[in-house]
Parts: C-alpha cells; structure tokens; sequence
C-alpha cells in the first residue's frame, strides 16, 4: 500500500465522514477479528457457530429498531426518553387485547398507533409549551410506567398469539431471524426516508439550524412532530419483536433501553444537538454494542466487562465526533 | 428634511410607468414592545428597478425586509401587490408572489451540504417526495459557476460548515438567484464576499433588472449601492427621510442623508 | 485516519486482554450460572459463594451472568450459553413463559440444565430443566404465617400487611399464596404491596403503608429486602408490631437478636448455588441424573437458633 492509495483512502473518508464511514470501518475490524479468533480456536470461541449468530442478531434487532426512531428524532433536534416505557405498555396493551379475544394482526398495528399516540403527545407538550424535549419525555417516561402498572399491576403478561404471527415475528430463516429481517426492512425505510425523501431533508434542516429552517419557509413544528411519532412508532414495534421473541411481557423491562438506544445513535455519530447522523450509523451502532456483548460472553468475561466496555465506546465516540467537527471547522 | 423641502419626494410620487407597482406598503407601523421600528412607512418597489435600501443600524432597513418576505406581519397599514391588497404572514405567502430573499445571517445549516441547503425547503422530488439527487447536483453545479463565479466551492456535496464565510454568502446568493422570479431581496449581500466576487455580483444585480426582476438591497456600503441602483431610499427610526432617484441625487448627497439622521 | 487506527489499537489491545483473561484453555467444565437480577442483590451472594466453592472442588471454570430482571436479556445469555456449547447451564426461573423456548433449545443441543431459587410454578411440567434446587414457598409461606399467628394470638379481624420486591415473580406468588392459605384460614385480612428491589424505596413504601393503615396488626416480609427495613419502618411509623418473613440478611440476624423480629424462613441460598453446580458435575461426570432439593427444608432461623447462624451471615447464609 502506497502513499497515493494511503491518501486515496483518507480523501474517501474524509468525503464521507458524515455518513458514518469510520464507525463502519471499526465494526468490519472488529467483525474480522473476532471471525480469525473463531476460525483459530474453533472449541472456545463459537462466534461463527450458528446458533451464535442468531442470537446476536436477535439481540441487535430489538434496540436496533428503536433507536432507527430515537436516532431521526435526535437528527431532528429533539430527544425522546419515553421510548422504553412505551416499548412496554404498548406490548403490554397489546398483549391483553390479545387475551380477550382480538385477532393480533388487529392488536399488533393498534400498538404501533398507541405508540405514534405516545410520541406526538410528547412532541405537541414539547412544541406547545416550549418544554425542552429532554424534561418533557423524562416526566413522560415515569408517568407511562406509572400508568402501566395502573393498567396492568406488576404482573407479568403472557402474549400467546397466533402461531403464523409467531412466525412472521419471531421465525427463522436459515441463521437469520425474523426479527432481523424486520430491522433490515425498517433500516432500509428509515434510510429512503433519511436520506432521499424531502422529509429527510427537513429532519437535517431544523435539526441542524432551526431558525434557518423556518427562515427558508420549512414548518419546524410539523416536522418534528412527525419524528416524534416516527419515535414512537419505532418503541412500540421493537416491544412487539420482544414480546413476541420472550411470550411474555414483564412491567419495567424497558428501563434502561433508552439510553441504551441513544448510546447506539451516539456510537454511530448521531449529534447529541441535532443535525448531524446517518442511518448506517445507528444501525452500526446497535450493532456494534451487542457485538461486543456476544464477543465479552463468548469469551465467558464476567457481566460487567460489557457496561465498562459500552461506556468507554460511547465516550471514546464521542470524542472521535467532536474531533472531526472541530477538523472541519479549522478547515474552513 | 419635510417633504416641501425634499424634490425628489415629488418625483418618486409620481405613479410609475406601467401604471401599477409591483410591491407598495402603505402607512406600515411595527412595534416591538416600546421600540417603534416601522413608523408610518411607504415604501414601492417598481418593475425594472433596483433600489437602494440606506440607513444607519437601527433604522428598521431589516424589519422592512423581515415584512416583505413574510416573516413578519406588520400591526397596521397596508401592503399591495400589483394594486391587490394582500397578507403576508409567512414565506410562503411571499413567495407565492414572487419575493425571493438573500438573508443577513445567511439561512444556511453548516451541517448540510451545499445542494442540500440550495433546496432546502423545496427539494425537487419525483414519485412520492423522493428527492431527484442528480438534477439537484446539476442546477447547483450550474448555478455556482454561472451566477456567482466564487471559486473553491468545487464539490457541492461539501458540507456548508466546511466553507469560508464568503463562500456561504456565495451559495446563499446562488439559492435566491435560482429561485427568484420577480423580486429579489437583498440583506447586506457583500460584507463577507471578496472584490472581484462582490464586481460580480453588482453587475448580475444589473442583468437581472433586464430580465425583469426588481432587486431591494440593503447595503452599508454607498459606493456600492450608487454603482448599480436607480432609486435610493433612506431611512431613520423606523421612517423614510429620503426616497430619490439617482439622477437627482449625488453620493455625497447621500451620505450625508444617512449620517445626519 | 491516524485517529481511527489508534482507536482500533486500543479496542483490539483491550479486547484481547478480556478474552484471554476470561477463557480458560483446559479439560476442566464451563457452566454459566445466571442470575436473574442485576449484581447488587444482597441475596444471591451465598448463592455465588456457594456455587464458587462447589466449583473450586471439582475444578469447574464458572461464568456468572446478571440479566438485570430482563427477560429479553436472560433469554440472550441462555442462548449464548447455548451457543457457546458450555457444558452445563444453572439459571433462575422467574417467569412461567419466557424461558421455556431457550431452555428446551439448550437441553435439545445437549447442555444439561437445572434451575434454583425460583422455578416455574408448574415445575417440571412447565420446564425442560432437569431439577430445581430451592425451596418450596407454598409450604414455608404457610409455615412462617402459621409461626405468626400462633406465637403472637393473631385472630379472625386482625390485618397483615404482606410486602414483597416483586409480586410478579414466581418466588412471590408461591409465598403469598402459603401465607394467604394461613391468614384465610384464620379469618385474618391481609393486602400485598410491591417494593421493588431499593431498600430505600422499600422502607418508604412499608411506612407510607402503615401510616395508612394503623390497624395493621402486623407484617410478614416475603423477601429479603421486605423483612430487612420491616423494623425501621415499624419504627419510623411509630408502631409497635411483631414481623416475620423470609431470608437472611445481618439486619434480620439482628433484628431477631433483639426480639423486633420473630422468625425467618431461610432457603439456605449457599445450598442452592452448592447443589447446582454439583449436580451438574455428577451429571456430567458420571451420568447420575439431577434430582429436586427442597433447600432448607422446615427450618426457621428464630432466637434459639440464631446464634450459631450469625457468623455465616453474608457469606454462608
């Protein structure tokens, strides 16, 4: 490798920093990796195995369609923590009309709209009162677990569903589940909506400088309203994937995995103050954190390896984020 | 000054060529809580004209731009277009009548690309919203080069963040030049540009007026100003003082209107 | 790009050292041991002791993993497990459904799996595991009650007041199933409260509750976290009202030391982690199927027995 292929490369890279090129370059290394090592000690260290590759990709998918949602809100400008509370109580929800007798392919979309509901009341108090997003979806995120409980107690909710729903959600196509092709589908929506549709456009706009957003005629409010919804839309689909993966739904299971999906959007170079990221990024960025997980439990570390792990690559991130936007502006 | 004293206030009375013009505001007051920003204010823009918007800070030059591209709304007067009363309480309104604005701060979101923020707003999409990259590249790619001739903006996928002040005024121009179709508003266009780009930009001004689009600009700089405007309006504290046309008006006459209010 | 290539030199140097630091490169047994809460539960640390020392005797490399009361990610650490073709899989079962898929699958690909502490409430019927090691909490719920009542003339009008971490789990239900079995019977009323998990919360909750309901005539904590801040929140209360529950914890041991609490139930956490990781090996070395422990049988821990308990407090108990 020469120095003109060595600057070729940078010059790639370089020219799209923005679209998560470096995080993507880190996960493929990391994947090879832990591929050599498998291939070298084939008894200790399964991740090839079949059955592990499953389970990691099971695993990826559930936080990976919620942050899809939490990471086109924060592009937007706006944070949304509810979404682990939501996650719950709309499986919850679903989970016992269920029970009484309604079809799940009628009580499944209903749950996703329950979601939708969740996000723009969030987004309309946001907007409305002029409530930071961050305090308004904090108090949220307590009520609706509050309301679960009222809704439901503190027992576990069984969700037996129609097998052919079982299947479709929670099937298996050779090594690869079902719940991973839905994450694939719902990466690829995201990406067209992100990145190709005139919407997407508006997302980046009022995240990245509102008030030339609004100045150029774009209605900032409608446009973060829709990635409110977007958000929710994205918790209550990844509750289902997990109900349906677990026949079961525990009140406060989701504690947690907002910040969970946010670590994935800032992982994959998602701007904690709007206007920057890509979909590739979150994708990676969920990605990336279960990888690690599979890698730190196939290698039997203990349990707490992997939250020093996620916190050092959150930050390590982070930082790698600021550098290169402090790189382009001293470019400037 | 009174309007007794002042000439040219009886010539820019006189009813314009074609009969109607293309812009009038009458009698416009806008208060910001205690300040008084527009007092009184008429103000016309005709077809075929360039006019000089003058004044010190403070004036209320940005607060008559801010009400003829919609974003704000004046509390009473009129506002007319080609003769036919009209509201304009967003962009869109005025847009739909064919303002186009060049704004002080640029408008532009450093995070985006350049083509991105040229369509910003009005993305040129096919089926179902879906943006039409390649024709948005080819327009900015064109425009850049034809209207503003700025050098270094070579790749319009750079992000806007990436450019030099000069070079994001040049794409905040090119974007109004794209877009505009009858008025063209323009907000302190040259403070960041460099000599040979603001040469550029005056004398586009100039075409522009043959191909029938009417400029406002709002500058600092007379010498500017006198190169390339037919009409000269001064302000101060929120009203007219001077309202001239060039030909019966000198630099020097100018200046001192600007300095002494 | 220099940036992006020391960031991947640190991650891989990192890695490299958690791999190599945790695998183990013998003949010895992996068998993953997962618990069902997160790791600060004072509870399960006999448990861990006793499932260490089980493994240091027969030279098992153990793994023990928290699911932080997921049951997403208790489902991916069984399957991981299972991919990883550990030789034997010890897990709580707190939940009737969600486990019952991951189990089968890791018992299908040959991994034996015994469950403690916690079992499906339909026990081997509603589980492929092997055996339970813990204790039945029907029978010792009724027997604490029972102990109760009896030793403090609790009668028909009285009220219990019932707490427990969380009453959705199994271990919950089957107490307050036993405790409620007794209380019924003796025409006593009683009300179950959640706590959660945060000695804080828990206490807080226990003295809202008394204050809201003075006629209590006492409590029986169904958990170890309920019975710990049962006598500071009697206290806090300003009531004085005798207490008994579950479990072992040096706030119990002191509690019954100084008579504010009656009795403990203890299932003999140590016992549990012990047997687990035992059976697995006797399974696996000679083939000798595991079978069910009721872990500390009928035994309470009350003041003529706590003496010799105390010092074991923590660690054993």
């Amino acid at each position: 490798m020469d120095v003109t292929m060595i600057a070729r490369i940078s010059l790639f890279m370089h020219r799209y920093r923005e679209s998560a090129i470096d995080i993507l370059f880190l996960f493929l290394l990391v994947q090879l990796g832990a591929i050599i090592y498998s291939l070298i000690e084939p008894d200790t260290f399964r991740y090839i195995d079949s059955r592990n590759i499953t389970v990691t990709l099971k695993a990826i998918s559930v936080l990976g369609v919620m942050s899809m949602g939490v990471g086109i809100l924060m592009i937007a400008g706006e944070f949304d923590l509810s979404v682990g509370a939501s996650y719950t109580l709309t499986g919850i929800f679903m989970a016992r009309q269920v029970e009484s007798g309604m079809s799940v392919y009628l009580a499944a979309p209903l749950a996703i709209l329950a979601g939708v509901l969740i996000g723009l009341i969030n987004g309309t108090i946001t907007i409305r009162f002029g409530v930071p997003s961050f305090i308004t979806t904090l108090g949220a995120m307590l009520f609706w677990e509050g309301m679960t409980l009222f809704y439901h107690g503190a027992k576990s909710m069984r969700f037996r569903p129609e097998q052919s729903f079982v299947d479709l959600m929670s099937g298996q196509i050779w090594v690869i589940p079902a719940s991973f092709i839905w994450f694939v589908g719902v990466t690829l929506a995201c990406w067209a909506l992100l990145h190709h549709h005139k919407l997407g456009n508006h997302f980046y706009a009022v995240g990245g400088n509102k008030r030339a957003a609004t100045a150029i005629g774009i209605n900032p409010n409608r446009t973060k309203l829709i990635a409110f919804g977007l958000a929710g839309a994205s918790a209550a689909l990844a509750g289902i994937l997990a109900a349906t993966r677990v026949g079961a739904i525990q009140p406060g299971q989701g504690s947690g995995l907002e910040l969970q999906a946010i670590a994935a959007c800032v992982i994959g170079g998602v701007a904690l103050n709007g206007g920057r990221g890509s979909i590739l990024g979150v994708f990676l960025g969920a990605a990336l954190i279960y990888t690690i997980q599979d890698i730190l439990l196939l290698a039997r570390a203990p349990g707490f390896y992997l939250d020093i792990f996620v916190g050092l690559l959150i930050v390590g991130a982070a930082i790698f984020n600021q550098m290169i936007r402090r790189q382009q502006r001293a470019e400037s | 000054m009174t309007a007794a004293e002042n000439p040219c206030e009886q010539a820019a009375a006189r009813p314009p060529q074609d009969g109607v013009s293309l812009l009038e505001l009458r009698g416009i007051c806008k208060r910001y809580g205690p300040v008084e920003a527009l007092r009184s204010l008429d103000f016309q823009i005709n077809q075929r004209e360039v006019i000089g918007l003058l004044g010190d800070n403070g004036a209320g030059k940005s607060t008559l731009i801010k009400m003829m591209s919609g974003v704000v709304a004046p509390d009473s007067g009129t506002i007319l277009a080609n003769g036919m009363e009209v509201q304009l309480n967003s962009r869109r309104d005025s847009e739909r009548l064919g303002i186009e604005t060049i704004y002080q701060d640029t408008a532009l979101v450093d995070s985006m690309s350049v083509i991105r923020n040229v369509f910003m707003g009005r993305e040129i999409t096919g089926w179902l919203g879906f943006m039409n990259h390649r024709k948005m590249r080819e327009i900015t790619e064109d425009v850049l080069r034809s209207a503003v001739q700025i050098g270094g903006i070579d790749d319009p996928h750079k992000t806007v963040g990436e450019l030099s002040g000069g070079q994001k005024q040049a794409v905040a121009i090119a974007r109004a030049v794209y877009f505009k179709r009858l008025i063209l508003l323009l907000d302190e266009p040259t403070s960041a540009l460099a000599v040979r780009a603001t040469e550029s930009l005056l004398a586009y001004i100039r075409q522009l007026k043959e191909e029938g689009v009417s400029s406002v600009l709002v500058t600092h700089n007379l010498y500017h100003a006198y190169q390339v405007c037919d009409r000269f309006v001064v302000m101060s504290h929120g009203t007219k003082v001077l309202d001239c046309p060039k030909e019966q008006t000198s630099l020097e006459a100018l200046t001192e209107a600007v300095i002494m209010n | 790009m220099k940036k992006l290539i020391s960031l991947l030199v640190v991650l891989s140097m990192v890695l490299t050292f958690a791999v190599t630091t945790a695998s183990a490169q013998d003949d010895s047994y992996d068998i993953t041991m997962i618990i069902y809460s997160d790791a600060s539960v004072e509870f399960f640390v006999p448990v861990v002791n006793g499932a260490e020392e089980a493994a240091e005797l027969w030279g098992v490399n153990l793994d023990i993993q928290y699911a932080n009361s997921d049951p997403v990610m208790q489902n991916n650490l069984i399957e991981t497990a299972t991919a990883n073709q550990v030789d034997g899989i010890a897990v709580i079962i707190q939940d009737d459904d969600a486990f019952d898929e991951t189990v089968c699958a890791a018992m299908d690909a040959g991994i034996p799996v015994v469950s403690f502490n916690v079992d499906d409430s339909q026990g081997a019927a509603g589980n492929c595991r092997m055996a339970f090691m813990g204790q039945n909490f029907i029978e010792t719920g009724y027997l604490i009650a029972t102990r109760m009542i009896e030793e403090h003339g609790l009668s028909e009008g009285d009220h219990v007041l019932l707490s427990v971490e969380a009453p959705e789990a199994v271990y919950a239900v089957q107490r307050a199933e036993g405790a409620a079995r007794a209380l019924d019977e003796a025409g006593i009323t009683w009300e179950l409260i959640g706590t959660g998990f945060n000695l804080a919360d828990a206490q807080t909750m226990t003295v809202q509750y008394l204050l809201g309901h003075p006629e209590t005539d006492a409590i029986i904590g169904l958990g170890s976290v309920n019975l710990t801040v049962a006598p500071a929140a009697v206290s806090e209360a300003g009531m004085n009202i005798p207490m008994g529950g579950f479990d072992l914890t040096a706030d119990i041991i002191a509690g019954i030391e100084d008579g504010t609490i009656t009795a403990t139930v203890d299932q003999q956490p140590y016992s549990q982690g012990f047997y687990a990781i035992t059976q697995l090996v006797l399974y696996l070395k000679y083939s000798l199927y595991p079978s069910d422990m009721n872990t500390g049988g009928l035994g309470l821990v009350d003041a003529s027995n706590v003496a010799s308990v105390k010092e074991l407090t923590g660690t054993i108990r």
